[in-house]
């Protein structure tokens, strides 16, 4: 069963490295994150059934450990962005190549964790009713804050171009 | 939205990112950090001292009015039915969620719902308990439950008074930052 679940994971790790990156600051803490949703996907992988979708599953394991994991160095809640933070944006490690993913994933990076959430399910095209099953939260609910998310990141984006 | 939908899906973990499957067995041993399995580990504690307190009362009982047979059994009686409610309780505090049901606000609200409950508990029950059982050594010494003097039954409600504050201290210390973190998330969700 353990192989099969490393199986699993190797192939859609891509999920928990999406997570990872958006709600930690440091190699550290992201490493704590990953290894927290690891071990919550594992504990819960014989509660899994497969008329659900696995990606929309572990979706919602690696969120719900993002938004309660206790950080090391900090609780990442309420992270809003300001003028200051947004400053260093433009150190961006230059492993990556992908500035615009960068920069996009830095600005989601500070709305808050339940926004955060919900613009990466949207990002991944999860559609309203997905992502209000998901968070618990109405699917108009879920149609208000996209579009605040919008204007929020358009704010945020604008503000990094110069 | 869908030119951004389109810079977030080009994106692919960079090789040197990903974890083959031995480097991913490696990170399956560790401690949860997360704010639930941290209220589960405290939830040992809680029980241990639940316990201590339940044996402390009937030790007490035992060695102090071993001779009454009726006042034993019903000391033990009166923590078995103490124990059992704990127990349900706990029992709802650690119980675990299933991620093909539960969203995520109905997983915080459940949790919210058991700690204050078990807070409840433990905050009324404790009191009671420790009234109860000052009342019932009074009885002892004085030969009979008439024979309790005022002053007897103000030092037992102050006893008991004592007891709630001391509880709900010890109750903040153990869950306090938990159902905060709770709090705010949920607050998060609701905003």
């Amino acid at each position: 069963m353990k192989t099969d679940f490393l199986k699993i994971i190797s192939q859609n790790q891509n999920i928990l490295h999406k997570v990872c990156h958006l709600y930690t600051d440091t190699n550290e803490d992201r490493e704590d994150l990953f290894q927290e949703i690891l071990i919550q996907i594992w504990k819960s992988i014989d509660q899994f059934q497969s008329k659900s979708k696995l990606s929309t599953w572990m979706y919602k394991i690696a969120l719900h450990t993002a938004i309660t994991h206790l950080n090391k160095s900090k609780r990442l809640l309420n992270h809003q962005y300001h003028v200051k933070e947004l400053l260093s944006f433009q150190e961006l490690p230059d492993r990556y190549q992908e500035e615009d993913y960068q920069r996009l994933n830095t600005a989601i990076s500070q709305l808050n964790n339940i926004d955060k959430a919900i613009t990466l399910l949207h990002l991944e095209k999860h559609s309203y009713q997905d992502i209000s099953n998901m968070m618990g939260i109405t699917e108009s609910n879920v149609g208000v804050r996209i579009n605040r998310i919008k204007k929020q990141l358009k704010t945020i984006m604008h503000i990094q171009n110069g | 939205m869908d030119e951004l939908q389109e810079i977030w899906n080009s994106h692919q973990v960079a090789d040197e990112q990903r974890l083959d499957e031995a480097q991913l067995n490696s990170l399956l041993i560790a401690k949860s950090e997360n704010v639930l399995a941290k209220i589960n580990r405290i939830l040992r504690l809680d029980v241990l001292i639940m316990l201590m307190v339940s044996s402390f009362f009937i030790a007490m009982t035992f060695v102090l009015d071993l001779a009454n047979r009726n006042s034993v059994i019903t000391i033990i009686s009166v923590m078995m039915a103490y124990l059992a409610i704990q127990y349900y309780g706990k029992r709802q505090l650690s119980s675990k969620h299933d991620f093909n049901k539960d969203n995520i606000l109905d997983i915080l609200k459940n949790k919210l719902k058991s700690l204050k409950l078990s807070k409840r508990l433990n905050i009324i029950g404790i009191p009671i308990l420790f009234l109860g059982f000052y009342l019932y050594l009074q009885s002892i010494l004085s030969g009979a439950i008439d024979n309790i003097t005022f002053i007897q039954v103000g030092i037992g409600i102050l006893i008991s008074l004592v007891s709630f504050f001391f509880t709900n201290w010890l109750f903040e210390r153990l869950f306090g930052n938990q159902i905060r973190v709770i709090e705010e998330i949920m607050k998060e969700l609701d905003h």
